[in-house]
């Protein structure tokens, strides 16, 4: 499941407080400051490895990584434009 | 020439270091060296990166030059022309002139030891600087620490690292990679987190690949991948595949932890500098004792 992986990358690679059972779907990653500047970065690297997609510019924005699920949701549309 | 050099003795570890300044061209080079106190068995050269890098290696290639020097190397460290602590300009530093630099710290070497360069060592962007002059003078052996394998690449992670940090400062309008471009078309630079990128090194750079550097390499190649990104193993696999073709005894060394560039480092237990530290620098010093001479070891 997409969202398990980046949950897992989030709290065990960022070091993200909590576990990634308190790192609900939902919960707001940029708001909560779950996310950093170089967490974003580490992270969109992550994506672009993990699941052989590519994050254009234009898509870093907060609509796409304010939560696990909106991330989720961008790799998915992503993959599935690939195929 | 050299001007204002500046000496300390370290017998514990058998060593002394010398700090001064040199010239490549009309310019001073600031140079710092790390010395056996008996006779040096060969000399190595270190070719820093430059920007937000410079710093975050910094005190990793001092350790290196020290380790090395308590084996028996002379080592050579320097800061290009318009960087650190020497002269010149930064909207004058590209790919050329920080491999005239690297060759003149070479020389300088060369000089004080009375020894031709045996090795290069190069750290991200010093890395294409390290096999330029690996190439020119043709030494036995090159180092390359989490080398930039695409100039392109390099830029576009500089640009992407920009856009981050305005997409989370809520003072700031996030700009596209073509507008950061467009403005270091227009202006001649472009500031990525404090620092500047200049339109001579971006131009000097962004359309080369480290491979092409690597024509004619030198008969022993290390190269130490920090972290472990399935893109990266996949660049690097194909430098060291390349330099294979060409001839050379290729290592792939092995650090675990990716260092975090242009956004710094994160302050906590077991972060990546303290992991990258003495995983890049004790393997890397092995394996130069290993290349140039066993013997060495037992200085």
């Amino acid at each position: 499941m997409i969202e398990n992986t980046i949950r897992s990358f989030i709290v065990d690679e960022l070091n993200a407080n909590g576990s990634s059972e308190r790192l609900a779907d939902d919960y707001p990653l940029l708001d909560r400051g779950v996310l950093d500047s170089l967490g974003l970065f580490q992270l969109v690297n992550f994506l672009e490895d993990e699941f052989g997609v590519e994050v254009q510019d234009e898509e870093l924005i907060p609509q796409n990584f304010g939560t696990v699920r909106d991330i989720a949701r961008l790799v998915q549309a992503k993959r599935a434009d690939v195929t | 020439m050299s001007v204002g050099g500046v000496t300390r003795t370290d017998t514990e570890n058998s060593l002394r270091e010398e700090a001064e300044f040199f010239w490549s061209g009309d310019q001073a080079l600031f140079g710092f060296r790390h010395m056996p106190l008996g006779r040096a068995r060969a000399g190595i050269l270190i070719c820093s990166p430059i920007l937000a890098e410079f710093g975050l290696h910094y005190r990793r290639e001092f350790v290196l030059g020290r380790r090395l020097a308590a084996d028996g190397f002379a080592v050579q460290r320097f800061h290009y022309r318009g960087t650190g602590n020497s002269g010149g300009e930064a909207a004058e530093v590209s790919l050329a002139s920080l491999q005239e630099d690297a060759l003149t710290a070479g020389r300088r070497l060369a000089e004080t030891s009375g020894l031709p360069l045996s090795a290069v060592v190069g750290t991200r962007l010093g890395a294409f600087v390290a096999a330029r002059v690996a190439g020119q003078l043709g030494v036995e052996a090159l180092i390359l620490w989490a080398p930039i394998a695409d100039g392109a690449h390099q830029f576009r992670e500089a640009f992407r690292a920009r856009i981050i940090a305005d997409l989370l400062n809520t003072t700031s309008t996030p700009q596209s990679r073509d507008a950061l471009s467009e403005e270091l078309a227009d202006r001649g630079r472009v500031n990525v987190l404090g620092y500047t990128i200049h339109r001579t090194l971006y131009e000097s750079l962004v359309h080369r690949k480290l491979e092409e550097e690597l024509k004619s390499p030198p008969p022993f190649v290390l190269i130490v991948p920090f972290g472990d990104t399935t893109q990266r193993k996949t660049s690097y696999e194909k430098i060291a595949d390349a330099c294979a073709r060409r001839g050379s005894a290729v290592a792939l060394g092995s650090v675990a932890r990716d260092e975090p560039w242009w956004l710094g480092e994160r302050e906590q237990e077991g972060s990546v500098g303290s992991h990258t530290f003495t995983e890049a620098v004790e393997p890397t010093r092995d394996w130069i004792l290993e290349v140039l001479g066993e013997e060495a070891k037992s200085r």
